[in-house]
């Protein structure tokens, strides 16, 4: 760089005010990329960590109907690279709350037809063992309305509980206490769920209704069974994942079975399972160990069954993830048009200058400026308009990123309504220098194409026809 | 026998109109002796201005040589033109071409910005200033380097381009008209500090005037008629 070009270019800056419009344009489009994409980044990492905490490492699941655990579990459990395994049993069903004696039904507003619906899918899960594969006791001491007992026995309820929910509805229960065993199964719920139950305590009685093909008797596909079940409610999780906690139910795996004719009293039953939870050494490739799972429980299966799956906690939420993913995309497109209308401003206030400064191309030339020196003019001037906005940009954005909840609750702004998003510690924000870097060179080389035109067109000017310009 | 400082061996010029070609120097012959003053005569439109800008390196002829220091230069590369442009030759133009931004000092200054990296320039800033103050100091402008282009009189902004000719030392000054647009009390004064410089720093120079009465104290005086040359 020639040392005119520099300095000229800092002089005409300098007289012409006008590139602090270019200048701004580009440390909003610089901020603006910094914060909102920090406000995403920090959305979607809370995202995925409620997905993460409501999802194991991994999930075999597409299991032919009518699978036992104890087949599969060794074929898991061989691998080096599995810590734990956990069965769990899936099932649709509807619920019903008992008022008195009567079954109370929901309205169902279409728009809150997860929340007021009936309907749930029911998780039957060994606690013990889902303990070892999901971060189970987190999601129950998130749970902000009530807390189970014992995190250790999460869906147990007690005597006390069961016979006074049973008093509640008026079932017959026997006078003393001491004189009472609880028998119903536990429920979870989430508390999405339970806001919309009010007074529901633990210990009341939830009434599940379901189906399945077969049944005693039928042979399978030809019968349908209608199955019912008395679950008592025993607290509440919250994985945070909305979508999981709006349609779950927890359930003790062996009291689904048994609702599902397959009684772990009787002698033909069997540990049924639809899909299992694995837990996998820190460290561990999952790609890698996912195949090496799925061959070998493919070995187990019936000769002739569909291929089973074993997913990754990314895979079994692959629709949700990708769709946020989408979103921050189409953000990231909406701010670059942004950077880019900066960059065209850049390019406007440049070319205007060219246009003014024919003359003095012309006397550069004579003074003994190559054409590329004298264009340099113009590169300069670019990058100290785009440049200097750049920095401008990445220091307030860092820091608007950085203070952003304080800012926003001194400028009294929601930015993410409390009754739509649950945020108890403000609106998450993630800095990723990388990104940051990204932005960065951006700007810079968005300005040097900025440059471009202007420079090519100055650099080219006939010195004579310059110096005769009028 | 002396190498001529500069010179133009049989040089054409020619303009296209469309498909119309304008010939505006017709085998042009000039030699110009170190430390030598020529004086350029001729009506407007005879290629005066023209042949400047082509002995400068500021044009390309369409046929012919232009020599600096014996050495053909005109069909040198485009960067090693502009070097030796700023090397060789300083260009004062009837119309100053002062850069408006920039204070008498720094329009000054420019010179020896040109072919110098942005480092290089600030490691030899303090001799250029100094360099670039004495010629200022030279052509009567001492009390007047933090001034404007528009805030000098027309005979004060030619002096600062005389000064800005000077300050990368080079071998000729080509002249357009140096005094075309002054009064002519003004116009004496450039004229006088012309005279002078050429024989304190035994500066060449080439002078297009109108003026006989100038040409009459040049060394030489050459005369262009047609594009061609006549005495």
């Amino acid at each position: 760089m020639r040392a005119f070009s520099v300095l000229l270019a800092l002089r005409y800056l300098r007289s012409r005010w006008i590139n602090v419009v270019g200048a701004l344009g580009v440390a909003l489009a610089v901020w603006a990329l910094i914060v909102v994409m920090a406000v995403f980044a920090g959305f979607i990492g809370g995202i995925r960590d409620d997905v993460d905490r409501s999802s194991p490492a991994l999930l075999v699941t597409d299991l032919p109907p009518l699978q036992p655990f104890a087949l599969l579990r060794p074929a898991i459990e061989a691998d080096p690279d599995v810590l734990a395994c956990a069965p769990r049993l899936r099932q649709v069903a509807e619920f019903f709350r008992r008022a008195g004696t009567q079954l109370v039904e929901h309205s169902q507003a279409i728009e809150f037809v997860h929340e007021e619906s009936n309907f749930v899918q029911l998780l039957g899960i060994d606690p013990v063992r889902e303990l070892q594969t999901t971060r189970l006791p987190e999601c129950l001491q998130r749970a902000p309305i009530c807390r189970v007992l014992d995190p250790e026995q999460p869906l147990a309820i007690t005597d006390e509980q069961e016979w006074r929910g049973r008093q509640k509805v008026g079932l017959p229960v026997p006078p003393r206490l001491a004189d009472f065993r609880a028998i119903w199964p536990g429920l979870l719920l989430s508390f999405r769920r339970v806001r919309y139950l009010s007074g529901l305590d633990a210990g009341d009685p939830i009434d599940v209704v379901s189906a399945a093909i077969g049944g005693p008797g039928a042979p399978p596909g030809h019968a349908v069974m209608p199955l019912h079940k008395v679950f008592a409610f025993a607290g509440v999780f919250d994985t945070g994942h909305r979508m999981y906690d709006e349609t779950t139910a927890l359930v003790p795996i062996e009291s689904l079975r048994t609702m599902l004719g397959q009684d772990a009293g009787s002698d033909d039953s069997i540990d049924l399972v639809t899909d299992i939870a694995i837990a996998v050494r820190a460290g561990a490739g999952l790609q890698q160990v996912a195949e090496r799972l799925r061959a070998a429980v493919q070995q187990r299966l019936p000769a002739g069954s569909k291929p089973c799956s074993v997913l990754t906690w990314e895979q079994q939420n692959e629709v949700f993830l990708v769709a946020v993913g989408i979103e921050q995309g189409l953000m990231k497109i909406v701010l670059l048009a942004v950077m880019l209308i900066a960059t065209f401003l850049i390019y406007a206030t440049l070319h205007m200058m060219v246009m003014q400064k024919v003359k003095d191309l012309g006397i550069l030339s004579a003074l003994g400026g190559t054409p590329g020196a004298v264009g340099n003019v113009f590169v300069t001037c670019s990058l100290v308009v785009g440049g200097g906005g750049c920095i401008a940009g990445v220091v307030l954005g860092v820091l608007t990123a950085r203070y952003l909840n304080p800012i926003l609750a001194v400028l009294h702004i929601e930015l993410f309504p409390r009754e739509v998003y649950d945020m108890p510690n403000g609106v998450p924000v993630r800095l990723d220098p990388l990104w940051i870097a990204q932005v960065t060179v951006g700007a810079f080389v968005l300005s040097l194409l900025a440059a471009w035109l202007p420079a090519r067109k100055a650099a080219r000017m006939d010195p004579v026809e310059a110096l005769s310009y009028e | 026998m002396t190498v001529p400082v500069l010179a133009a061996a049989a040089v054409h010029k020619s303009y296209w109109l469309g498909r119309r070609e304008i010939p505006v120097l017709r085998g042009v012959d000039l030699q110009v002796l170190p430390g030598e003053m020529v004086a350029l005569l001729g009506a407007s439109g005879a290629g005066k201005s023209t042949l400047l800008h082509v002995l400068g390196l500021l044009d390309q002829p369409s046929a012919g040589a232009i020599l600096y220091d014996g050495q053909p230069v005109h069909a040198l590369p485009v960067v090693q033109r502009a070097r030796l442009r700023h090397q060789h030759v300083g260009f004062v133009f009837q119309f100053y071409h002062l850069i408006p931004e920039l204070t008498a000092l720094q329009n000054v200054e420019l010179a020896r910005m040109m072919q110098c990296s942005l480092f290089g320039y600030l490691r030899q800033r303090r001799a250029v200033r100094t360099a670039a103050t004495g010629l200022l100091v030279q052509v009567g402008l001492g009390e007047r380097l933090g001034h404007r282009p528009s805030e000098l009189s027309g005979g004060e902004r030619q002096r600062v381009a005389i000064a800005r000719a000077l300050l990368a030392r080079p071998r000729v000054i080509l002249a357009d008209e140096p005094t075309g647009n002054l009064d002519s009390a003004t116009a004496a004064d450039v004229m006088e500090l012309m005279f002078a410089i050429n024989r304190q720093h035994g500066l060449a120079f080439v002078l297009v005037t109108h003026n006989e009465a100038i040409a009459q104290r040049c060394h030489r005086t050459i005369r262009l008629r047609d594009g061609a040359v006549v005495s």
